[in-house]
């Protein structure tokens, strides 16, 4: 058998070796055959030196990158090391995605629980109050114009002729409808864009500190 | 001799081979050859493990036209070749036991 052939043999029983794992057995055969040469031998004893292909085949695919991924986890310092430097690593790879899934799991489950106990009641207490707010805030805002309206119609209907002590009392009661209003819009304006503000930023807080 | 030592013999052989020099692949066979026998198919998966496992580095020379991939010691691989002087030490003592027999019993306790 010419060396050609048992190569050409070898590279065949190779196949399912990455590309570049064959370039180096190949590259490390014909050195070593070379070196023989150079030695004196001749080419069919070198070839038969080798051995059979198939042998030879069978020794390099037991130690290569793919019989070291597919095989059981050794706990041995040298194929530790071997599957670190590897950079597709089974081993390695797949513990901590199983592990993240699984507190995954745990968190989302805690927090629909935390969610349902304390989350939102609460949630629905500040809508409440927000809402509440809100529409005193509104409530106030339209009492405010409608004591402006009031106390600005009554000395209109007065200087039509429209005299009733009546008339008086919708002006005072208008004024100081506009009055008290006035003053109490701005801080429940103010009381709402906080307690608005503020629970966002504790929901935003709470789930900050789950991650 | 029973494989799996062998396996692990050859490679502290490699290691030794490359120690003082760094050499290649078919001088490691020549220089093994009085001492054990190691075939080519053998010798590429052991170099394989022992650059996987940062016990060598390699680099390539070009030799007569031809590429040679040259195989230097790293300090990794030295303390391999200390590990094994120890255990081989250890070795012995445990060989002598299992020559004896159970007669002296007392040396195994300090074996162990």
């Amino acid at each position: 058998m010419t060396y050609e052939s048992w190569e050409k043999e070898l590279v065949e029983r190779l196949d399912i070796l990455p590309k570049n794992e064959k370039e180096e057995i190949i590259s490390y055969y014909r050195e070593i055959y070379g070196d023989k040469l150079d030695a004196g031998e001749s080419e069919s004893k070198i070839v038969s030196t080798f051995g059979e292909p198939a042998l030879c085949a069978a020794k390099i695919l037991l130690e290569s990158s793919i019989a070291r991924k597919n095989a059981a986890p050794e706990v041995n310092e040298e194929t530790k090391i071997e599957e670190n430097s590897t950079p597709v690593s089974t081993k390695t790879s797949a513990k901590p995605k199983k592990r993240s899934a699984k507190s995954w799991a745990i968190a989302i489950t805690g927090w629909l629980f935390f969610a349902t106990l304390i989350l939102i009641p609460f949630a629905s207490a500040i809508i409440s109050v927000i809402a509440a707010l809100g529409a005193s805030t509104f409530t106030l805002a339209a009492l405010s114009v409608g004591g402006v309206i009031l106390a600005l119609g009554a000395p209109l209907g007065y200087l039509i002729g429209y005299t009733t002590p009546g008339v008086l009392a919708t002006f005072g009661s208008g004024l100081v409808a506009a009055g008290v209003c006035a003053i109490l819009t701005i801080p429940f304006y103010y009381l709402t864009k906080y307690i608005t503000v503020s629970s966002y930023k504790l929901a935003k807080y709470c789930f900050r500190r789950d991650k | 001799m029973d494989a799996q030592m062998k396996k692990g013999l050859l490679e502290v052989c490699v290691l030794s081979a490359i120690r003082d020099e760094e050499s290649y692949g078919y001088k490691i066979i020549s220089e093994l050859e009085p001492y054990i026998k190691i075939s080519e198919s053998t010798l590429y998966p052991i170099l394989r493990r022992l650059e996987m496992s940062e016990a060598v580095t390699t680099h390539s020379v070009e030799h007569n036209g031809r590429l040679r991939k040259y195989f230097k010691i790293t300090d990794r691989g030295r303390a391999k070749i200390s590990e094994f002087i120890e255990d081989m030490e250890e070795f012995e003592r445990i060989s002598n036991f299992i020559t004896r027999g159970g007669k002296n019993s007392r040396r195994r306790k300090e074996v162990t």
